[in-house]
């Protein structure tokens, strides 16, 4: 026998489901620690690779200089800068990273927890029967 | 007019939330192929890519696929053209678009598609439709994103001005290459303004269109045309360049013309389209196709109205066998 408002209620969590659900559940799964840290884990690989990156495009742009130059520049100052700006880009591409995914998993625990509502609703439907 | 408008608001609404999906197929395949095509017009270095075969394949994916996969194939169809000139061209563009989604873009991938359309948006003398388009769609984060497209095109512009002299054969030449790049982008003024007049238009059409006031999607439409053509006049006589007034006005007219248009079905067709779902329980199997309700909202302010829920199921269903 079918019932409408189960399939209504189905209907629901299939489209959240398939929707922007997809993404939420899987966040929901992890412990809060768990997601953040990886997602720090990640930006600090993902934002040394972008550092490095630019590195290796501005020794290009000076190669010649720098060929030229080498015996007479401070290494040690240059060495020292390279790092404190490494430091200072990790620093702050961490501090963003931890905002945006503690954000980002408030809001998925939100929908998925309207979504295992939803689904403890449903139970009830099936007892109902 | 204003019944003809309201008719035909009614109308798309119908049509949207009926073949919806569809459309969006077809939206998706024209957009990358327009895409697709002004990247190998601006630079048509490597015959294979050029094909209209190729262009159309990738396309037709493209058109089904997420549209981060459009970016994706975009940003490999620079790099492989800029190969076609040397391979220091190809790493400079690789370098370049690895910067800006591993620093900013990887955190909006949502907007990642504006690199690919501001190039469009500028090859058809309409790049404040841009900064209008995203003010009225998105947020002011997107503005980044904005200023990306517009390095990106210049880069392109660069290399397509210069392919010439950008052949080099030994060690040399090639950083000698990577130098002219670097300098063309980091020196080039007018990029500089037009990223400042997207910028700034941007984040003007988007605070406009939020305020509680009578017309202010249109205002902000209008706003931020005129915002540009200040922004780029002004830079033009800072610079003391000559700006080629009659193609910057036009342009704008155009691009306000457009963003009244998206301004149209944005503010005021609330286009959800039919779902197809299917799931099960444990004696049937649901195929349901969710109908939206097509409701008329009020226009009172600039906000844009609360979504009409979608709770009408038309429910086809087949017993399990």
């Amino acid at each position: 026998m079918l019932k409408e408002e189960k399939i209504r209620l189905m209907t629901k969590l299939a489209r959240y489901e398939s929707g922007e659900g997809k993404e939420e559940l899987r966040i929901a799964r992890y412990y809060r620690s768990d997601y953040i840290g990886l997602a720090l884990f990640r930006n600090f690989f993902l934002a040394s690779i972008g550092y490095l990156v630019i590195l290796l495009l501005v020794g290009a742009y000076f190669a010649e200089f720098l060929a030229e130059h080498l015996h007479t520049l401070n290494v040690t100052w240059i060495g020292m800068m390279i790092v404190g700006g490494y430091l200072v880009t990790i620093g702050v591409y961490s501090v963003v990273t931890y905002t945006l995914h503690t954000i980002r998993y408030g809001r998925a625990q939100k929908g998925a927890a309207a979504y295992e509502r939803r689904l403890r609703e449903l139970e009830a439907l099936y007892e109902e029967e | 007019m204003e019944n003809a408008l309201l008719e035909l608001k009614g109308k798309l609404k119908m049509l949207y939330a009926s073949y919806g999906s569809y459309l969006l197929v077809l939206f998706k395949f024209l957009l990358a192929f327009l895409v697709f095509e002004e990247i190998n017009g601006l630079l048509p270095y490597v015959e294979g890519l050029d094909q209209i075969f190729v262009v159309l394949l990738a396309s037709l994916i493209c058109s089904i696929m997420p549209w981060n996969l459009m970016v994706f194939l975009g940003m490999g169809l620079i790099v492989g053209q800029c190969y076609g000139i040397g391979i220091e061209i190809a790493g400079f563009a690789l370098a370049l678009i690895v910067i800006m989604v591993i620093l900013y873009l990887r955190f909006t991938p949502q907007d990642a598609l504006v690199l690919l359309l501001t190039p469009v948006a500028f090859s058809f003398g309409v790049p404040c439709l841009i900064p209008i388009g995203y003010g009225l769609t998105r947020t002011p984060s997107s503005a980044i994103s904005a200023g990306f497209g517009v390095i990106l095109y210049y880069f392109m512009e660069l290399v397509s001005d210069n392919a010439s002299v950008l052949t080099g054969a030994d060690k040399e030449e090639k950083i000698q290459n990577l130098q002219f790049l670097s300098d063309g982008l980091m020196k080039n003024q007018e990029m500089m303004v037009t990223i400042i007049a997207f910028v700034t238009v941007l984040v003007i059409v988007y605070v406009v269109r939020r305020l509680e006031v009578e017309y202010a999607w249109h205002i902000a439409v209008f706003g931020g045309g005129i915002a540009y053509m200040i922004i780029m006049a002004a830079g033009g006589i800072f610079l003391e360049a000559t700006i080629p007034v009659v193609p910057l006005v036009a342009g704008t007219m155009v691009s306000v013309f457009v963003g009244e248009i998206l301004e149209f079905f944005f503010f005021h067709v609330d286009y959800k389209r039919t779902e197809r779902l299917q799931f099960e329980d444990d004696e049937y199997y649901y195929y349901v196709k969710a109908v939206p309700k097509i409701k008329d909202m009020k226009k009172s302010s600039g906000r844009k109205p609360e979504e009409v829920p979608v709770d009408s199921a038309v429910i086809r269903n087949r017993e399990r066998e």
